[in-house]
């Protein structure tokens, strides 16, 4: 943690701040505009980025992300377009954190070592890969390491001791912390047992512990600071207001500006 | 037998495939049903229960048929698994019937399952009446037109069916859908899946259900042929009806293992389904195995005229056992399996489901090659629900 770009949010976080790492999904609408998305976020205050990779079979996601990820591999998309988009970002925001979210099938399909080397020396900090458990962590671990890049988990509500123990030896960066059971979506319906999620979580992990899923709001990102959660990841109402805010293939970013503006202002 | 099952460390995996790359929200519902599986496997009463059931309601064992007429036409003894005669019409009513047991075992109260053209659905769909569930069956909204028999049937069955628009709006959007589901209402909740492909155990615990068809064949061939046959011979989309019949004749080394898979419209057309002849390495619903994908690592959309084997993906045993050499796959085009389709029809008066029919045709190369030796096939199913795809077929190439 002590040298990597994490270190700020976890630093805010000591400090009594819950942070924001909004969502964006690459090559939505285009590559262009989700460029500009990225940066609006984070002039408006976003405290690091997920970053997205449109894949046809999204199993974790839900329908909103699943449909705009269609639309950018219809238009076009290719995955070497990550590239650009991270160095760009990187430049931009030389100290904002920044987490891929990639299937495990992409990484495959672009041999793991150079795909892993190439995002680390455009600046990118962590990876989370939402379909290889613990179980198969060790399958890329040593060259996410030499890479230099931390491994992200996901903690469902499911989730027992045992999983923990399991996820330990890889975690790095922070847990993303499924707060309802399902997928990811605008469904603002979440597991009864928050708080004692969270509490647990925090208890063994000496990681910041992100709330994600079902989050669309600024009242739902106070309920998950309230019930425990370090801070929140919002993902499919990004997308929807990327879709609202582009228009003659250029994204004005008057919605997303205010929305971050929001959701910083009600942590 | 030890030999193969070491392999399987109970992690899932079959050489490098296999394996459970399921999100973590799934992963605690998976070592459920893998605990009850491995429980349950080994019970007397569960397996007696399976077994009246399958015997009584199910119509097994399922004969053993020397087609002497094909057998005349092809120059070959070919021998027929008539999994065609099972209730339900094809051999999928092992697996469904044996995952609804399981589930009521395991205290679960509703069923949920993916269907493609519609067979595992209505397979499903009868299991679940069988045993007093609630079914809901998700279904690509272009399936949902295309099939409307089956989904007529499913529905006089008393299942729910959901039709899924999202993505291609087909097979593995249908298993998306389950999948989210599943997600959400593990607690109560069994994802009947119906191929021997998918997380662990799933593909341990279709081929135990399956096993059936080889076991069966296995001393059928014995007591007709005297001997074991040359080549065993199934279809092959996800595996399931193929691996319920290798299953049995793995340690049996002179007996060679042959899969027929979808060509399509050729191999050289990128409109088939060949994925253990023309698929790299992969991980999607929740397996390492192989897939008809692009250099970014996104899946194609397969073509066969037979939608049961419409399938980009493949059950990881396949998998592993082309790579150790055990068995061979070989893509069969649609008009080879048409023309099966056909011989048999004529010859022996039995109509094969379009998918079996990729089978038959793989044994009549088999048979050119192999003069006067003994093939068993797996008719995994029976054709008159193809009738409506046959005619169409029929239509668009006959100008």
């Amino acid at each position: 943690m002590s040298n990597t770009r994490y270190k700020y949010i976890h630093d805010k976080i000591q400090n009594g701040h819950a942070v924001y790492m909004p969502y964006v999904l690459i090559g939505y609408p285009d590559l262009d505009a989700s460029i500009a998305a990225a940066k609006t976020l984070i002039d408006n205050g976003a405290d690091g980025l997920e970053i997205g990779i449109p894949f046809r079979d999204p199993v974790a996601d839900g329908p909103v992300i699943e449909a705009a990820a269609n639309h950018a591999l219809d238009n076009g998309f290719k995955v070497d377009q990550i590239i650009t988009f991270i160095r760009e970002i990187r430049s931009y925001a030389p100290t904002t954190p920044l987490t891929l979210m990639s299937y495990y099938n992409i990484i495959l399909a672009k041999k793991p070592d150079i795909f892993l080397t190439a995002l680390a020396n455009v600046g990118l900090d962590g990876i989370l890969i939402p379909d290889l458990p613990p179980e198969h962590a060790e399958d890329i671990y040593p060259l996410t390491q030499k890479a230099g890049l931390e491994m992200v988990f996901i903690v469902a509500p499911t989730s027992d001791a045992s999983r923990f123990a399991k996820i330990t030896p890889y975690a790095g960066g922070f847990i993303y912390v499924v707060t309802k059971m399902g997928i990811t979506g605008m469904q603002d319906q979440y597991d009864q047992n928050l708080a004692a999620l969270f509490k647990t979580i925090k208890a063994h992990f000496a990681l910041p512990a992100i709330a994600g899923f079902g989050i669309s709001t600024a009242q739902n990102a106070q309920d998950m600071v309230k019930n425990g959660a370090d801070g929140v990841i919002i993902g499919s109402k990004i997308i929807k207001l990327c879709e609202d805010s582009y228009k003659e293939g250029k994204l004005s970013p008057a919605l997303l500006s205010a929305h971050t503006q929001e959701i910083i202002n009600a942590l | 037998m030890a030999s193969h099952e070491q392999i399987n460390d109970d992690r899932g995996f079959f050489g490098r495939y296999g394996g459970q790359y399921s999100p973590e929200a799934l992963i605690p519902i998976l070592e459920e049903l893998r605990q009850a599986f491995r429980k349950y496997e080994h019970d007397d009463t569960f397996n007696k229960e399976f077994q009246y059931i399958m015997h009584h309601w199910g119509g097994r064992p399922t004969p053993l048929y020397y087609a002497e007429n094909l057998s005349a036409q092809y120059g070959a003894h070919i021998y027929l698994k008539r999994e065609d005669l099972m209730h339900g019409g094809a051999h999928k009513t092992n697996n469904a019937l044996g995952q609804a047991l399981l589930a009521k075992k395991m205290g679960k109260t509703r069923i949920i399952a993916e269907t493609g053209a519609g067979q595992h659905g209505v397979a499903t769909a009868m299991a679940c009446a069988k045993m007093n569930l609630p079914c809901t069956v998700y279904m690509g909204a272009v399936d949902v037109a295309r099939q409307a028999p089956n989904v007529e049937r499913m529905k006089i069955l008393g299942a729910e069916v959901i039709a899924v628009e999202s993505g291609s709006a087909t097979l593995k959007d249908a298993i998306n859908e389950a999948l989210r589901d599943w997600i959400a209402s593990c607690e109560t909740t069994h994802y009947l899946l119906g191929t021997a492909a998918g997380p662990h155990p799933f593909p341990t615990l279709v081929r135990y259900f399956h096993k059936p068809i080889g076991i069966e064949a296995r001393a059928q061939c014995l007591d007709m042929m005297s001997k074991l046959p040359d080549m065993a011979i199934a279809c092959v989309g996800g595996g399931s009806n193929a691996i319920g019949l290798f299953q049995s004749f793995i340690d049996d080394k002179d007996v060679q293992l042959i899969g027929a898979e979808p060509g399509g419209e050729g191999l050289e057309s990128n409109k088939h389904g060949a994925v253990l002849v023309k698929g790299t390495h992969a991980v999607l619903h929740g397996m390492s195995s192989l897939a008809l994908q692009d250099e970014d690592g996104q899946i194609f959309e397969t073509h066969s005229i037979s939608a049961g084997l419409d399938y980009p993906l493949v059950g990881p045993e396949h998998a592993y056992l082309r790579d150790i050499g055990r068995a061979q796959y070989y893509a069969i085009t649609d008009a080879e399996a048409v023309e099966a389709f056909y011989d048999l029809s004529a010859a022996e008066g039995i109509l094969p489901a379009l998918e079996s029919a990729h089978a038959l045709a793989q044994a009549k190369k088999s048979a050119a090659e192999h003069k006067g030796s003994h093939i068993l096939v797996n008719l995994s199913g029976r054709g008159d629900k193809d009738l409506q795809h046959i005619m169409a077929y029929k239509k668009e190439h006959s100008e």
